[in-house]
């Protein structure tokens, strides 16, 4: 029973990074399990043809499709090489969009943040971190520290 | 006394491993380096670690910020802001918005590129491998040839051949057109070079204007529903430019092609790294 419970599981976990990316009618590929849908490429192509002023030959769709998996394997090359901690305007602009999406949701009244102030929301994510201290005697604590 | 002796050699291995942990204590910052972090690593918040470095690149932002006065703010409260924007860019990475922001995403493929082509920027370039390049590129590096010519536009064959008749009479284009009440298409007065030759007349008519001899005039040449006649009035051959006036551009090109080298090469390995599926089917039948 066990043996045959471990065969399903390999069987599924073989199978499974497959059948995701081909069960899904929209997907024009993956690459390392990520997904260029129907939609990006469509979008791409729309103007590769608006710039070509000519129809689109197979040669062209494969070319474009080429450039959507050379954007997605740069964006995943620059993400492990730790980009948006390191670069300071990508950083800057994934809080501001973080927070144009917290505050957006805020206002259709769909997520957590509801009424919520940004500090607020930080002290929610930081009690359900885990922040581990290694160098207490560099710097003191916050909260000791006096205030004016 | 040989017993002593003894015993030592039997545990010399021991000790001297004692000893030379102990060394390695001394020698070190006496402080635990958790794996996989820099050594300078200050706080981890769920694992990501924030540095002693990346405090100090905080504070200079605040200095270019807020001037001076980011000198006396105290290393904790910064740390206890990067805490807080680590916290939120995790947030961010849960929530994919990498992925869903195209701006983003551009901005990742950009620093990518730079991380890719940084070398090639920083590396010097000899005089040798210059010269070298220039030699092996000399048609990137020359005037280009130039064409000046007329180009007259007609919608019936019968009138193009009265008209190129009517050329062959007058040695002008110009001059026969006129006589005819014919379009003259409207191009610039000057030799232009072929990348202008295309813009004015589009790649088929201009990869022929470029192929005529001087004084030559165009059999009518059927295109896009309309007939063109060509006479070309003159031309330049292209002329190879000095490397010393060249230099700066040999420099540019240089650089250029060792980056675009150096983009495909990282291009090709990530792609050979990658796990990668394709819906060929969907991509030569989707419908724009």
């Amino acid at each position: 029973m066990l043996g045959s419970g471990a065969l399903l599981g390999i069987f599924l976990a073989l199978i499974t990074p497959y059948w995701t990316s081909f069960q899904d009618q929209d997907v024009i590929a993956s690459v390392n399990n990520s997904l260029i849908d129907q939609r990006q490429y469509h979008q791409a192509l729309l103007l590769f043809s608006q710039e070509k002023r000519q129809m689109v030959t197979d040669k062209d769709r494969l070319l474009v499709l080429n450039k959507l998996i050379e954007e997605e394997l740069l964006v995943q090359y620059a993400i492990s090489i730790g980009a948006l901690r390191k670069d300071p305007i990508i950083r800057q602009r994934t809080l501001q969009t973080l927070l144009d999406t917290l505050q957006n949701q805020s206002f259709n009244g769909t997520q957590t943040v509801q009424n919520a102030t940004l500090k607020d929301y930080i002290s929610q994510l930081r009690e359900n971190a885990t922040i581990t201290r290694l160098r207490l005697a560099a710097y003191a604590d916050p909260s000791n520290i006096e205030k004016p | 006394m040989g017993k002593i002796v003894s015993i030592l050699k039997d545990h010399s291995r021991i000790y001297a491993s004692i000893v030379a942990l102990t060394l390695v204590f001394a020698g070190s910052n006496s402080e635990i380096n958790w794996p996989n972090h820099p050594s300078d690593t200050l706080v981890l918040v769920n694992q990501k670690p924030i540095t002693q470095t990346a405090v100090q690149h905080a504070r200079q932002q605040l200095i270019s910020q807020i001037g001076q006065a980011a000198t006396a703010i105290q290393d904790s409260l910064i740390i206890e802001r990067l805490i807080d924007d680590e916290l939120l860019l995790q947030r961010a990475e849960n929530l994919d918005l990498l992925n869903a922001d195209p701006g983003i995403r551009k901005l990742l493929a950009r620093a990518a590129i730079q991380e890719i082509i940084k070398d090639s920027i920083s590396e010097t370039v000899s005089e040798s491998q210059l010269r070298a390049f220039y030699l092996e590129h000399q048609d990137t590096f020359q005037e280009p040839k130039l064409v000046k010519l007329e180009v007259a536009k007609l919608s019936d064959m019968s009138l193009a051949k009265k008209v190129i008749q009517d050329t062959k009479d007058t040695s002008s284009l110009n001059s026969a057109v006129l006589l005819n009440n014919v379009e003259m298409m409207a191009i610039p007065q000057s030799a232009l070079p072929a990348h202008m030759l295309r813009r004015y007349l589009g790649p088929s008519l201009a990869t022929i204007a470029q192929s005529m001899e001087n004084n030559q005039i165009s059999d009518p040449i059927v295109l896009h529903q309309a007939i063109y006649l060509v006479q070309i009035l003159s031309t330049q051959p292209a002329t190879p430019i000095p490397f010393d006036q060249a230099k700066p551009a040999v420099i540019r090109e240089f650089r250029r092609k060792n980056r675009d080298i150096a983009l495909l090469t990282a291009l090709k390995a990530l792609r050979e790294k990658s796990s990668m599926d394709i819906n060929i089917t969907l991509v030569h039948t989707l419908i724009i």
